[in-house]
């Protein structure tokens, strides 16, 4: 469809802007054969004005009314019983806070608040129980020997390094000196005494 | 009283008589676009009553406010009339081949328009029924935009929203909807020349 012909039914129409309008009026005035376009179409839609309007049956609006009226109804006892259960929901939950905040503040014994207390009493005396379980074990930790790493000496006894042997270890004995601060407890927290290795 | 203020008085209070002044107000032009699209009266009260139940039952979920009410009812009566028309059009391509059991094929089961014609006819005058004639011969888009122009007096804008097209796409139909009635006026007027 060219620009032309639907400017024309826009036109007839009515559907377009001032500015437009003024345009296409000018360009009637020039068109002879724009302007028979126009009319016949103008003629046609005039025609069209003439078409009845046809009301529905009475008993149809009737019972449609009826059906809006009864759904209304419906909605309307939806809504009351939606009410009323927010209301009712709304009233427990004060309630049950206030009695929470009351039984709270007063020291009133609650089942609830009872069984909360035992669980955390339990859940403390179970903890304590573990420490001292741990503390007793510490206590009877005996020191480690590593019975796969023992250098035996006495193999190196025949050889003729033996008396350059016995010297270094008389050397190194010599050197050995007392402990001035000991400290057990790091022993017992660690749990782990260290043995001398042969590497 | 603008027809939002009633829809929201119906909504909000509950009121009959906002929903029944609404109707009163624009059945008759939903119940003339049904029946100028079908040209059956039982179809039509079919289609009334399905396009109002919905609008009773969906107008708390899917009507908003912004827009017009009465286009909003439009648009479910238009739905509703092209669904029944897509509906027919099934039938016939489904039942076109002979039927051994009632020895009947396509063109025996046709509707007989003439039948039709009768048992619809309104009191109206000679020109109107004949113009009324060569609307339901119009291609059932072209059919549409000239109803919803004429009962409506919708823009067109909202015509190709309704129908799914493009402005230029509902003005071209229109536009060639209103050159087809012209040409089955200037054909009938011709016939009648020629018999005389």
């Amino acid at each position: 469809m060219s620009k032309m012909d639907t400017d024309c039914i826009k036109y007839v129409l009515d559907e377009m802007d001032p500015s437009e309008r003024l345009e296409f009026e000018r360009k009637l005035e020039n068109d002879s054969n724009l302007l028979i376009e126009v009319e016949s179409i103008r003629r046609i839609k005039r025609k069209l004005q003439s078409l009845p309007l046809v009301d529905p049956p009475k008993e149809l609006t009737g019972s449609i009314l009826q059906k809006a009226e009864s759904l209304t109804k419906k909605n309307w006892n939806d809504r009351f019983h939606l009410k009323v259960s927010m209301v009712a929901a709304v009233l427990a939950l004060s309630v049950s806070t206030g009695v929470l905040l009351t039984g709270e503040s007063d020291n009133i014994s609650n089942p609830l608040q009872e069984n909360q207390q035992a669980t955390i009493q339990s859940t403390f005396e179970g903890g304590q129980g573990v420490l001292e379980q741990q503390r007793q074990e510490t206590e009877r930790i005996q020191p480690w020997v590593d019975k796969n790493d023992v250098l035996y000496f006495g193999s190196q006894s025949g050889n003729s390094n033996y008396a350059n042997f016995d010297s270094a270890l008389q050397e190194s004995y010599r050197k050995l000196s007392p402990v001035q601060h000991s400290s057990p407890g790091r022993f017992i927290d660690r749990g782990l005494h260290l043995t001398g290795s042969g590497n | 009283m603008k027809d939002r203020e009633l829809v929201h008085l119906y909504r909000e209070d509950d009121d009959q008589l906002a929903f029944k002044e609404l109707m009163n107000r624009h059945q008759a032009k939903v119940y003339s676009y049904i029946f100028s699209m079908v040209h059956n009266r039982e179809v039509t009260n079919d289609i009334f009553q399905e396009t109002f139940t919905k609008v009773i039952t969906k107008m708390d979920d899917t009507y908003n406010e912004q827009g017009k009410w009465i286009a909003w009812v439009m648009r479910i009566a238009h739905n509703a009339t092209i669904d029944h028309i897509r509906k027919q059009k099934r039938f016939v391509d489904v039942n076109s081949s002979y039927d051994k059991e009632s020895k009947t094929d396509f063109y025996d089961r046709l509707p007989d328009d003439d039948a039709v014609g009768q048992q619809e006819k309104l009191e109206i005058d000679e020109s109107t029924s004949e113009l009324l004639e060569h609307i339901s011969n119009l291609p059932e888009e072209q059919r549409t935009v000239v109803m919803l122009r004429h009962y409506y007096e919708m823009p067109f804008k909202e015509i190709a929203d309704l129908t799914d097209v493009s402005i230029n796409t509902a003005l071209g139909r229109m536009r060639y909807a209103l050159i087809n009635l012209r040409k089955m006026f200037d054909e009938k007027r011709e016939k009648e020349k020629s018999s005389v």
